[in-house]
């Protein structure tokens, strides 16, 4: 019995995501496997875009997984699942946290160098780049960003979103995305490069 | 299950919290796309009305107007139906945004994919009759609409020194080739017709309200090198303006005429 039981679970845990949703509008248990799913991913998300607190975060995670049950009807088979919920998460970021704050605090969140890594990969920057900068400093750097550069360069080299993804997580065509990926990176190496003036002055001070 | 999970499946569960029913999603949705349609159907029917006044002949007034180019375009203008292709083109756009595809394409795309549509809906519309009966209905039924529709016209024609004239015929002089007209101000003009070609028959009858271009040759005279159909004054037209009974009282001479012009030119010199 417990064995069948376990060997549904596993079923049930190798669904896709589609299918997960189609099985918690018959019972609510299953949404418990797509929250597994996406708390880790979500949590991080928007932690990395909102800059609040771990409680502000919490809350509005919890928040997004409420509202995703709610909607779940609504949920669009043209999309993926998951830019689904990053796009209600968005939402939810903007609706909580620019009310509160018109200005996020500092970003605090692992793994920003590997921002800085891609970017100096993508467009051949400089290794030496890469090793006077730490994770601390890309981290100021983003904070300086507008918000709107801000959003698309955590989802496209954080979170690894392709084009389309993006394009549907922020509701935008794919062109404009494209576009503001190139100003977020144009404007994320102006600033890097600042920096780099300012160390070579303090170093010479 | 995390910690997490299980609180989030615990507050469903004790919140009573259900998925919003899809035909809400549903509902929304349609709504949307029927108020797109609609929008871009009115769009088109106002965009049907611009081509049927730019059609009614006034457009070519243009030419006829030589150093007044700029003031007498934009006199010429249709705002009403201009403003209600910009405010329909702005409905259906925000409806397309707010329909669940509606952000995968740039503004540009959907303002020029509203405009063009617009167009060709316009005109078939027009091709089929629609817009003077839009027209003729707004005329009908909405006497603001019927009001600035007039004022425009007698904006427009009622300029004698631009050659220029609007007017009901109260006296056709068949031998001399002359007419005499009434304008709005209740002024009449005695205009030479000879050297014109009518549109229309049907149109040099006494009672016709008639636009004249030409010259104006002296202070209740002019000479006319074109008389068309006032489109959009037929309305005003008075029906009662009984031929036979006029034909009565006095014959339609030349002499009569001869006798109307002494009096016209005796009331010209006393202003």
């Amino acid at each position: 019995m417990e064995k069948e039981y376990l060997q549904e679970l596993n079923n049930v845990a190798e669904l896709s995501d589609e299918g997960l949703v189609k099985m918690t509008l018959e019972n609510p248990d299953a949404y418990g496997f797509l929250i597994e799913r996406y708390e880790e991913k979500l949590h991080r998300y928007i932690l990395r875009i909102s800059g609040g607190s771990r409680e502000d975060v919490e809350d509005t995670l919890q928040d997004v997984f409420i509202s995703a049950y709610k909607n779940l009807n609504d949920f669009d088979q043209d999309l993926k699942f998951s830019s689904w919920i990053y796009r209600i998460a968005h939402n939810k970021v903007i609706s909580h946290f620019r009310k509160i704050t018109a200005r996020p605090k500092t970003v605090t969140y692992e793994g920003d160098n590997q921002l800085l890594n891609i970017l100096a990969s993508s467009e051949d920057m400089t290794k030496e780049l890469e090793r006077k900068h730490t994770g601390e400093e890309v981290r100021l750097i983003l904070d300086e960003l507008d918000e709107r550069y801000r959003e698309v360069l955590v989802l496209k080299f954080l979170e690894e979103k392709d084009y389309k993804e993006i394009s549907d997580i922020l509701e935008k065509p794919m062109g404009t995305v494209a576009t503001l990926i190139n100003r977020a990176k144009k404007q994320f190496k102006e600033k890097i490069s600042k920096q780099d003036m300012k160390q070579n002055i303090l170093k010479k001070v | 299950m995390t910690k997490f999970s299980e609180n989030i499946i615990g507050k469903i569960k004790n919140d009573c919290i259900s998925p919003v029913p899809k035909w809400h999603f549903l509902l929304k949705n349609y709504a949307f796309w029927v108020m797109l349609v609609v929008s871009v159907i009115l769009g088109s029917l106002s965009f049907s009305v611009i081509v049927h006044i730019a059609n009614s002949g006034d457009i070519d007034l243009l030419d006829h107007m030589h150093g007044s180019l700029i003031s007498s375009a934009v006199m010429m203008l249709p705002y009403f139906w201009l403003l209600s292709v910009a405010v329909f083109m702005l409905v259906a756009y925000c409806n397309w945004k707010h329909t669940k595809m509606g952000y995968r394409f740039k503004r540009r795309w959907i303002v020029l994919g509203s405009f063009l549509g617009s167009i060709f809906l316009g005109s078939i519309f027009y091709a089929i009759g629609m817009a003077k009966e839009v027209d003729g209905l707004m005329t009908t039924t909405i006497p603001i609409y019927n009001q600035s529709k007039h004022d425009a016209l007698r904006e427009l024609w009622f300029q004698p020194e631009k050659g220029l004239l609007v007017g009901k015929i109260i006296e056709i002089d068949e031998v001399e080739e002359k007419l005499v007209l009434r304008d709005e101000s209740g002024k009449k003009w005695i205009v030479d017709d000879r050297a014109v070609g009518w549109e229309n028959d049907e149109l040099e009858k006494r009672g016709k309200i008639i636009k004249v271009i030409g010259l104006q040759t002296g202070e209740a005279y002019f000479e006319a090198k074109e008389i068309r159909r006032c489109n959009n004054c037929q309305d005003d037209e008075d029906e009662d303006f009984d031929d036979e009974k006029w034909g009565k009282d006095e014959k339609n001479t030349h002499k009569n005429i001869i006798l109307k012009k002494e009096d016209l030119e005796k009331e010209a010199s006393e202003e």
